[in-house]
């Protein structure tokens, strides 16, 4: 195995656990450690293709895309925190009042 | 990446960025009447409007919807200032400036970098909006859109990453023919077209969507119901026009027509009239992606489907702006009050959405529908059309409601609502009578087709 | 002058602004202005072809960039012109009644702006040059009679009549603008349409053809789409009148006139029209004599009549049948207001079991209603009914022997429902029928109940609900003579619809098939229901079955949409794996 294809294996799998964080958790903030990690396995990719391409570009990209997790990760737990300051338990589905 | 070329666009962009710096400015000032922000928010609104002349193809398009989309947000806002008594927060002339900024971003994107950069500002900025409203189905609302809002921007980012180690650009890519780098970019396409399709709203993807547009304060929910429509019509149009979509026509009609037809079902007995607004949303996600779906030929009637979807809904959301965040039911409407201006002007949107001649909703439907059945032949376009036409059953049901009260109306909106209103209702009936006109508009020049491709 | 003909139907617009501002202090006052106005224009045209003169088109080019067929265009030419001195003719009449008719209805002004966007809408509709002209002014008028049927929407029913109205019109249009997409490129005129129909050179002819009967039927309230139009009587009485008999529901005929070359090279779909029209034709006179509603009676009517033109259609006979749409707007829109004027009367009570013996106490309505119903059944000579009916039994005996002779049958069938509204509701005597199943047995104490229930005081009718039906009346006994014997109205359609040759006034078929209606119409008398009916299933099965299908489906669909973030986030992750998925398994 190439170091490239390791790279993108780990990053496929960092990426499917960020997924299955998302489908399989319930607490808001084990979603947006989820949603950090698919960003994570993005970044890796973009890495790893500025290896490859030799290209800088995408290590730019990848050092802007922390930025956008981080602002992603500041206001998702701001809004966590709103709607979920008066619950004594904190379950995803606890807030689905908006439906059918 | 690019040369930092001048457009009149990335003027607009700036002349926003401007204006959301004097706005966080003078969140330190105390004193002030919070009303005159909305004022400042509205002027800049006004002057992101003044590159459009020089403006062509996408960029003119991108101008014209985000700048109106602004002048409406901030006016709406400035009602609500002096109607209410409660002052708003300031934030919320911010965010629909940066979700402008974020909309604006991604019309002149060159490559898929700077489109997920302008779709990230425009979720967050959407999110935060939606979360401001008061109460706890608002915050609700806000929470969802965001969550889903990020998983698909992991999907996007992950796409973009993907397609950057095959081809070792983020150009918009056309399908490569070597293997390695096809699976690469055809995988990397798939993630990146679920995030746009979340975007505008395509089952299944719509729910975050459809629930952030039910329960979100009805200006806020207008504005990026614009804004989000008109954002992923723009990542369209790049994606399509550089050649990523070829070969699968009959998948996205495939979702095309599920989505006008979850959006048909949803309304069918819905008696929430902002539910059945958002169920709408779904249903047009339909017909925008059936335009693109026909391919290059598609990209003309999906942007003028834009322009005339967002000219139909700020009309109809000004018309019941200002009227909190709550569950309206048909019945509700009838203790509404509404002044014949506002009962008229939400008449005229809802059969607009509804599809019929000669609103612009029609005009937009007929065009993409003529698109469809050049390049997708008859089954699609029937389905569609017969999707689209059903819908009138619903959208029409409140109607009678709304014209028994048409004259006994008493509550007059603010004077700059009432300015809103019938700005908007000259822009619609314009639209309606000379459907040449939003054509011409939205026509990519042939030497700008898609900006730069 | 005659440039502004193409512009008519602009006249009833400013009488919705009019009436948006509270004006005239009685509404709708001058709103007869914009159909009299109508009118004159048509009249105006028609006096121009007749020198010898076309009418200027309206044609605004590149209208609809978007569209192969992309102009807005307005085509005054014979057969539009004398549709619309029809409209025009028939609207003026049933504003004026209307007057009267809603006098105590204070929403009025809303009345008369809806009726005038009817109007407009109409005559847009008529004066069409191509299929998107056409398509707006079709859309215009289903959307009117929308409004018009839930007018009084706190009563129960109006506002599914409209909804069942809008859904049927619904189909219609999604025919129309399928048509519209799959017309090639070229074709931006009916007149084109005509030529290339007749070299052969149409792509998708039958398509084409198809989709364009199903728009008409479903106006036309044929076949299994007829079901709408009864419902649609919930309506105010000048709307049935105007709308739901007269002109709206005739515009699928007149649509079928317009393209009629066009199922002249189609016989599969000529046929298709023909056992539509034919089975309608019937199905809609039984109907007809089971209704307890006088209203509902006249609507089963209007559907057999209309099923008759589409039988004239299907066999190839457009000029018969637009002959017949245009003496049927006169004499079913003078049934409709002078029942109106019965029902005014009586309050609002539309069951003809407590009607009964009205000729003396309404003696002007009586008589209008005779000259009404007599045109209808086709007295020979006398009366405009028979002049175009005979021309499409002839057309018929003249296609196929034995189709002749059926619709010379029906006209019997005519006849008795005709007869059995007649004289249930002008003669006998009051509430004759009104005592319920069984009420006969308990003697006096059953008289006692018929009075409490059925009798309504009968008040004086006002003028306005008589004087105005009298050009109705007078069209309804000499619109026939606009053909025969002088061939006006063949003339004005020269070289649109072709004529068959000149009928003498009195053919030995007409008389057959008037003794024959007249024999029905005395029948008709013993058909009388002698108590009140059960009223029948509202809907078709088939229509109920798919509306609660299309219930269910909404109910399941609003069912996956739980709220629950945590299946939305499952559904959006197996999207995203399926699409991946499905893009990198495809060759």
């Amino acid at each position: 195995m190439t170091p490239i294809s390791l790279l993108l294996v780990t990053a496929v799998v960092v990426f499917t656990l960020g997924a299955a964080a998302l489908v399989q958790r319930r607490n808001p903030m084990s979603l947006l450690m989820g949603a950090e990690l698919m960003l994570s396995a993005s970044i890796l990719v973009l890495v790893a293709s500025s290896r490859v391409h030799g290209s800088a570009s995408s290590q730019g990209a990848a050092l802007l895309a922390l930025v956008l997790g981080a602002a992603e990760a500041v206001i998702g737990l701001g809004l966590a925190l709103a709607v979920f300051r008066n619950r004594a338990r904190v379950d995803l589905d606890d807030a689905s009042e908006v439906r059918r | 990446m690019s040369s930092f070329a001048y457009s009149p666009a990335l003027q607009s962009l700036l002349v926003l960025l401007a204006g959301v710096l004097v706005l966080l400015a003078s969140v330190s000032i105390t004193g002030i009447r919070r009303g005159a922000v909305s004022i400042v928010g509205l002027l800049i609104a006004f002057g992101s409007l003044l590159p459009v002349q020089s403006a062509e193809g996408l960029e003119r398009i991108a101008i014209l919807g985000v700048s109106l989309t602004l002048m409406f947000a901030a006016a709406l806002n400035l009602d609500l200032e002096l109607d209410d008594h409660q002052p708003q927060y300031l934030e919320s002339m911010v965010l629909p400036l940066m979700a402008g900024i974020g909309v604006l971003t991604m019309a002149v994107a060159h490559n898929l970098f700077e489109l997920a950069f302008g779709l990230e500002t425009l979720s967050l900025a959407s999110a935060v909006w939606f979360g401001l409203g008061r109460g706890e189905r608002t915050l609700e609302a806000g929470f969802k859109y965001f969550l889903l809002g990020s998983a698909t921007f992991g999907f996007f980012l992950f796409g973009t990453a993907l397609i950057h180690l095959g081809t070792g650009s983020f150009a918009f890519p056309a399908i490569p023919i070597a293997p390695g780098a096809r699976l690469l970019v055809l995988a990397g396409l798939a993630l990146v077209a679920v995030a746009v399709a979340f975007k505008l709203g395509l089952a299944p993807l719509h729910f975050g969507a459809l629930d952030g547009y039910t329960a979100a304060p009805p200006g806020a929910t207008g504005v990026v119901m614009a804004f989000s429509k008109l954002g992923a019509v723009f990542a369209l149009t790049h994606l399509v026009m550089g050649g990523g979509s070829a070969g699968f026509s009959r998948d996205w009609a495939c979702m095309a027509l599920v989505s006008i037809w979850v959006g048909v079902l949803g309304s069918l007995v819905q008696t929430d009239l902002r539910r059945l607004l958002a169920y709408s949303a779904v249903g047009h996600a339909g017909f925008f992606a059936l335009a693109f779906a026909a391919g290059r030929s598609g990209v003309h009637a999906g942007l003028y489907y834009a322009i005339n979807y967002v000219v139909a809904i700020l009309l109809g959301f000004a018309a019941i702006s200002g009227r909190g965040t709550q569950a309206i039911h048909f019945e509700d409407l009838k203790r509404m009050d509404l002044s014949p201006l506002r009962a008229t002007a939400f008449a005229l949107s809802l059969m607009s959405l509804a599809g019929i001649p000669p609103l612009p909703g029609f005009w937009a439907k007929l065009a993409v529908l003529g698109a469809s059945y050049s390049s997708l032949g008859l089954d699609v376009t029937a389905l569609a059309a017969l999707g689209g036409v059903v819908g009138v059953v619903y959208y029409l049901k409140p109607l009678p409601d709304l014209f028994a009260k048409i004259r006994h109306g008493r509550t007059e909106p603010q004077a700059i609502t009432r300015l809103v209103l019938v700005v908007a209702l000259v822009i619609f009936a314009t639209f309606s009578l000379r459907p040449a006109l939003a054509w011409q508009i939205t026509e990519l020049a042939r030497t700008a087709a898609g900006v730069q491709h | 002058m005659t440039g502004l003909v193409g512009w008519a139907w602009l006249l009833p617009l400013p009488f919705i602004v009019l009436g948006l501002l509270g004006l005239p202090r009685r509404g709708g006052a001058v709103s007869f202005l914009g159909p009299l106005g109508v009118l004159g224009l048509a009249l105006l045209g028609l006096a121009q072809l007749g020198n010898g003169q076309g009418v200027p088109d309206v044609r605004i080019d590149g209208f609809l960039p978007f569209l192969p067929d992309d102009a807005f265009v307005t085509h005054p030419d014979g057969l539009a012109l004398s549709m619309l001195a029809l409209v025009g003719l028939v609207s003026t009449c049933i504003y004026l009644y209307a007057l009267g008719y809603m006098e105590h209805d204070e929403n009025r002004h809303r009345f008369f702006a809806f009726l005038d966007v009817f109007v407009a809408s109409m005559c847009l509709l008529v004066l069409a040059g191509n299929l998107t002209t056409l398509l707006i002014g079709w859309a215009g008028v289903g959307l009117a009679s929308f409004l018009l049927i839930g007018f009084w929407w706190e009563r129960p029913g109006t506002l599914s009549a409209g909804a069942e109205a809008l859904a049927v019109n619904a189909i219609g249009d999604a025919a129309l603008l399928l048509a519209i997409v799959i017309l090639p490129v070229g074709i931006d005129s009916f007149d084109d349409l005509a030529v290339a129909a007749r070299q052969g050179s149409l792509v998708h002819r039958d398509l084409i053809a198809l989709l364009l009967i199903v728009a008409a039927f479903a106006k036309s309230a044929q076949g299994p789409l007829y079901f709408w139009l009864p419902s649609a009587m919930a309506g105010p009485t000048p709307v049935s009148a105007l709308l739901h008999s007269a002109t709206m529901v005739a515009a699928g005929v007149y649509l079928g006139v317009r393209v009629s070359p066009v199922l002249a090279v189609s016989p599969e779909v000529s046929r298709l029209v023909l056992w539509t029209g034919l089975f309608t034709m019937g199905f809609g006179g039984v109907m007809s004599l089971r209704q307890d509603n006088l209203k509902k009676g006249l609507a089963f009517s209007s559907v057999s009549q209309l099923g008759m033109m589409f039988v004239a259609l299907g066999i190839g006979a457009p000029f018969a049948a637009f002959f017949h749409l245009v003496t049927h707007a006169a004499f079913k829109a003078l049934l409709f207001t002078s029942a109106g004027g019965v029902i005014h009367a009586l309050d609002g009570e539309e069951r003809i079991t407590h009607m009964g013996g009205l000729r003396k106490s309404l003696p002007g309505s009586h008589g209008l209603f005779l000259i009404g119903a007599l045109s209808l059944i086709g007295l020979p000579v006398l009366t405009a009914g028979a002049a175009s009916k005979d021309l499409i039994l002839e057309s018929a005996l003249h296609h196929e022997r034995w189709l002749g002779i059926v619709l010379v049958a029906m006209a019997g069938l005519t006849g008795a429902y005709a007869g059995r509204l007649y004289f249930a509701t002008f003669h006998g005597s009051r509430g004759h029928g009104s005592r319920g199943p069984g009420g006969e047995a308990s003697g006096s104490d059953a008289g006692a109940n018929a009075a409490g229930q059925g009798d309504h005081a009968v008040h004086a009718p006002s003028g306005w609900l008589v004087w105005p039906l009298v050009p109705l009346a007078f069209g309804a006994l000499g619109f026939g003579f606009l053909e025969v014997p002088g061939g006006l109205l063949s003339r004005a359609l020269a070289g649109v619809v072709d004529a068959p040759e000149l009928t003498p006034v009195v053919t030995r078929l007409g008389l057959v098939a008037g003794a024959i209606g007249l024999a029905g119409f005395f029948a008709g008398r013993l058909l009388v229901p002698a108590r009140s009916i059960p009223l029948p299933a509202a809907r078709p099965a088939w229509v109920q079955a798919s509306s609660d299908a299309f219930d269910f489906l909404a109910e399941q669909t609003l069912a996956l949409h739980t709220g629950r973030t945590s299946r939305y986030l499952l559904v959006t992750v197996v999207t995203a794996s399926l699409a991946v998925g499905f893009v990198l398994t495809r060759p």
